[in-house]
């Protein structure tokens, strides 16, 4: 070995040596959320993708089923009436989670924003439900909406008045109102943190432009914060046959199919299942992620291409 | 005003909290955990502790312990301790069997446990010398088990699991009450006594009352309606001569509990040969209907069931008088304005005991037969606020045997459904110098003795036959009512190793039947435009409808 080889090789030594604090931290930090990812993400989907193509019975175990679980998937989607009102709420409820809750959301992040009256009491009310528990929250509306409201409802009446989540005309607007309500949390959180982050000299001269509330937002902040826009719609339309909208703590595992989700479907089945009934449901699970996935892709690329830009 | 919603915030949040306490690890049933003794071997047992609790495990605990106390079952230790690990969260369902990785617990007593799977896994260990061999009661636990039990049990020719509890659901009467009011239909008082004088008569002394379903005199269920007429008649006097609400239920779990009802009327209907068609497809379906536009029609054919026609059975006439049933106690009002309210099981109970001493009688309610112990509580604090009367062994209650649904069938056996899937099991890799020592526990739990204490303990029965003695110190007199309706019934336990069968067991499971594709709640589909009073056929056809030809084999074609 020649002296510049092995002054070579110290060096790399020594630089190991030196950066080992470096390299054990980055390996520490990146080991749980890798091994997490490992598991929960490429194990679960790839054993996901699997389950579609197997079917399983008690004495041979799995065994190929080439495309029977789609065919049958694909049956009931298109004759089971359940599976297409579930279809159709969770779409529907998805489109008014946009429409609404997210114009909402960005109101009244930028009331906050603009620190008017209250803002801080509008902050703690509205980011409530993301720091209690979703079920605790659910119990506590169900309640309300239901044997309180009855009660009030029947005294003043002077006739017996079911609760909100008893009669079918009522049953899906309430569900769909508490989910929209008490969906703001995180999203007002986020956009709110956002607007404080944008630069304050850029909203000052707007100001300077004489700009009103509205064009301020529209033409200057909204602009700005974007990117989180962008984020919670992708969010959003990922999330669209996972939802259960807290159909589990309003009625258990019995809501009606007229107010089933995918995501309620899905879960409530996987609850119960057996071994055997796993296959159908990874392949209905595949299926949705086939048609979200285009559509979350295509509207990520649409916004980024013709939304507004800042800079 | 932020100091004050922060605080509001922290109390709730608090509350919240409450639900992620510890499931606590080597306890059970609100018990400390047991320290750990050095010197004697421990076996680590499960139990789900619902409404059956887990005293009576302590029982058996306490006998096996002090029987084998000087045994050596590992080198240096001498005895036995028994680790009780009982909760509710996690220790049954999917839920332990998606926990048996990690669990450490050897033995298990739990429900809704689809073997099959656990047996797939490699969870259950093949206890097959536990079930056959004779035990200290000179008998094999095999012996107790019924025919249908031992068919659906086994698999691969071996055993794996040995049932648990019974469970079953039904219309539980306030017999204190129907003594008070004369709610009793009396001899020759009944349109189904054999001299009816055409004048109906209700009576609570003893030997005057009439013959009840079972059709003979001197049984426990004189003087209880024996038809379907016979029981709405009761509950319209009830409600308009006596004033008395004639049925409660949770309205909180309406559409789960009302199920069981529903599946539990259709059983006593059907029969349990009938029934078992519905599980394991293969048989001959005598009771199938067709919708008419005034209720239904009988077939006049019987027909071949098997796995290529299974879709038949949704058109079984026990769904529809079930439903009818049901629809008859909607139209009439005969249940309490709670019914339909956010009111839990436990509220439900809690009213219909404090009923009678607020002077606002309940006469029954749809539960299951664990009810009286989930009530404890109730009746401890009515017992030391209004008196010793009102504590549960001062008071009387009973199941009712389902009327029938035509005069015909008056004599025939009650039949049951259980519906909880309910079985003991050993866990497969648990350490080989244990093995011996979980098996003997096992069979200790299913000795004659080990049984009838468990009745005794709970009140209610085994999923086993066996006898209880005749001087046996009830729990309550609903638990005597209960071992009664039990003793003397045909009993459904709704499972086979048919493969159709265990391909989609979920969708098998006889209560979750009760709907159509829009509904999943027939008490909530009944109760709307009941004027019409043809609720209950729309949603037999809206069950027929969902379950067609083209679906089965859409669905089962692969197993035929």
């Amino acid at each position: 070995m020649t002296k510049c080889e092995q002054k070579k090789k110290l060096t790399l030594k020594e630089n190991f040596k030196k950066n080992f604090q470096d390299i054990l931290f980055c390996v520490i930090i990146l080991l749980y959320p890798t091994i997490q990812f490992i598991i929960f993400y490429l194990g679960v989907n790839v054993n996901t993708i699997a389950l579609s193509f197997k079917f399983f019975d008690y004495e041979g175990g799995y065994s190929f089923a080439g495309l029977e679980n789609f065919k049958l998937a694909f049956y009931n989607l298109f004759n089971d009436t359940g599976l297409k009102l579930a279809v159709g709420n969770s779409v529907t409820y998805r489109i008014i989670a946009i429409a609404v809750g997210m114009t909402l959301s960005l109101m009244f992040s930028y009331y906050i924003y603009l620190n008017r009256a209250m803002a801080g009491f509008f902050k703690a009310i509205l980011f409530m439900p993301a720091v209690v528990s979703t079920l605790v929250f659910t119990i506590i509306f169900r309640k309300f909406v239901g044997d309180l409201y009855s009660e009030i409802a029947s005294k003043i009446t002077g006739e017996m008045v079911p609760g909100l989540l008893a009669t079918e005309s009522t049953k899906k607007a309430t569900v769909f109102f508490y989910n929209v309500f008490f969906g703001f949390g995180t999203a007002v959180l986020l956009y709110s943190g956002a607007m404080s982050g944008t630069n304050e000299s850029v909203m000052e001269y707007a100001e300077v432009d004489g700009t009103n509330y509205w064009q301020k937002f529209i033409y200057v902040l909204f602009p700005m914060i974007f990117p989180t826009f962008i984020t919670f719609m992708v969010m959003h339309i990922s999330d669209t046959f996972m939802n259960q909208m807290n159909l589990l703590g309003f009625f258990a595992d019995s809501a009606s199919p007229k107010l089933q989700t995918i995501g309620y479907f899905l879960y409530t089945k996987t609850l119960k299942a057996s071994l055997s009934e796993y296959p159908l449901l990874a392949t209905y699970g595949l299926i949705f992620t086939l048609i979200t996935m285009p559509i979350v892709f295509l509207v990520k690329h649409l916004l980024e291409k013709f939304g507004p830009n800042a800079y | 005003m932020k100091k004050i919603i922060a605080f509001l915030l922290a109390i709730i949040s608090v509350f919240s909290l409450v639900g992620c306490a510890d499931p606590g690890n080597g306890s059970g049933g609100g018990r400390p955990s047991e320290e750990f003794d050095p010197n004697k071997t421990q076996l680590y047992v499960l139990n789900y502790d619902g409404g059956y609790g887990t005293d009576w495990l302590y029982a058996v605990k306490a006998r096996f312990e002090e029987d084998y106390a000087t045994e050596t079952f590992q080198p240096g230790k001498q005895g036995v301790q028994i680790m009780i690990d009982a909760d509710k969260d996690g220790y049954y369902g999917t839920g332990l069997r998606d926990k048996m990785p990690v669990t450490t617990n050897e033995v298990f007593f739990s429900e809704s446990i689809t073997f099959n799977d656990y047996v797939s896994l490699g969870y259950m260990m093949n206890i097959d010398d536990v079930v056959t061999s004779t035990n200290s009661d000179n008998k094999t636990i095999e012996s107790k088990m019924s025919a249908e039990q031992k068919a659906s049990l086994k698999i691969g020719g071996s055993y794996y699991c040995i049932p648990h509890y019974a469970s079953f659901a039904g219309i539980n009467y306030d017999i204190d009450l129907f003594n008070s009011k004369k709610l009793f239909y009396a001899k020759d008082g009944a349109p189904s006594e054999p001299n009816f004088t055409g004048t109906v008569r209700y009576t609570n002394l003893k030997g005057q009352k009439s013959k009840g379903p079972d059709g003979e005199y001197g049984t426990y269920d004189d003087g209880l309606p024996a038809t379907y007429d016979e029981f709405f008649a009761l509950c319209g006097y009830m409600k308009n001569a006596m004033s008395i609400t004639p049925f409660i239920w949770t309205g909180q779990y309406r559409t789960s509990y009302v199920s069981w009802i529903l599946a539990a009327l259709a059983s006593d209907y059907e029969g349990k040969e009938q029934m078992m068609l519905n599980f394991n497809f293969n048989g001959t379906a005598k009771n199938l209907a067709t919708v008419t536009s005034t209720g239904i029609q009988l077939d006049a054919q019987d027909k071949v069931i098997n796995n290529s026609n299974g879709y038949e059975l949704y058109r079984s006439a026990g769904r529809y008088y079930a439903l009818d049933f049901l629809e008859k106690i909607l139209d009439n009002n005969y249940y309490h304005s709670s019914g339909f309210t956010d009111s839990s099981a436990i509220t439900a109970q809690d009213t219909f005991l404090r009923s009678s001493y607020k002077n606002q009688p309940i006469a029954m309610i749809l539960e299951g037969i664990w009810w009286e112990n989930e009530a404890e509580g109730t009746f401890e604090t009515m017992a030391n606020r209004y008196g010793e009367k009102w504590a549960m062994k001062n008071r009387n209650f009973g199941i009712m045997p389902f009327p029938k649904a035509t005069a015909d069938k008056i004599g025939e056996k009650p039949t049951l459904i259980d519906n909880n899937y309910s079985y003991a099991f050993i866990r497969n890799d648990i350490s080989t110098e244990k093995v011996d020592l979980a098996k003997l526990f096992l069979k200790y739990c299913y000795t004659d003795e080990s049984l009838a204490e468990f009745t005794t303990i709970v009140g209610l029965p085994k999923a086993l036959n066996y006898e209880m003695d005749e001087n046996t110190q009830w729990k309550s007199t609903y638990s005597q009512k209960v071992w009664n309706l039990y003793d003397s019934a045909d009993k459904v336990y709704p499972f086979s190793q048919n493969p159709l069968y265990l391909g989609a067991q979920s969708a098998f499971v006889y209560y979750s039947t009760f709907r159509t594709s829009l509904e999943t709640s027939a008490i909530d589909y009944l109760l709307r435009d009941k004027d019409s009073h043809t609720n209950a056929k729309d949603f037999f056809k809206g069950i027929i409808d969902t379950n067609t030809k083209a679906k089965w084999e859409q669905s089962y074609g692969r197993f035929f």
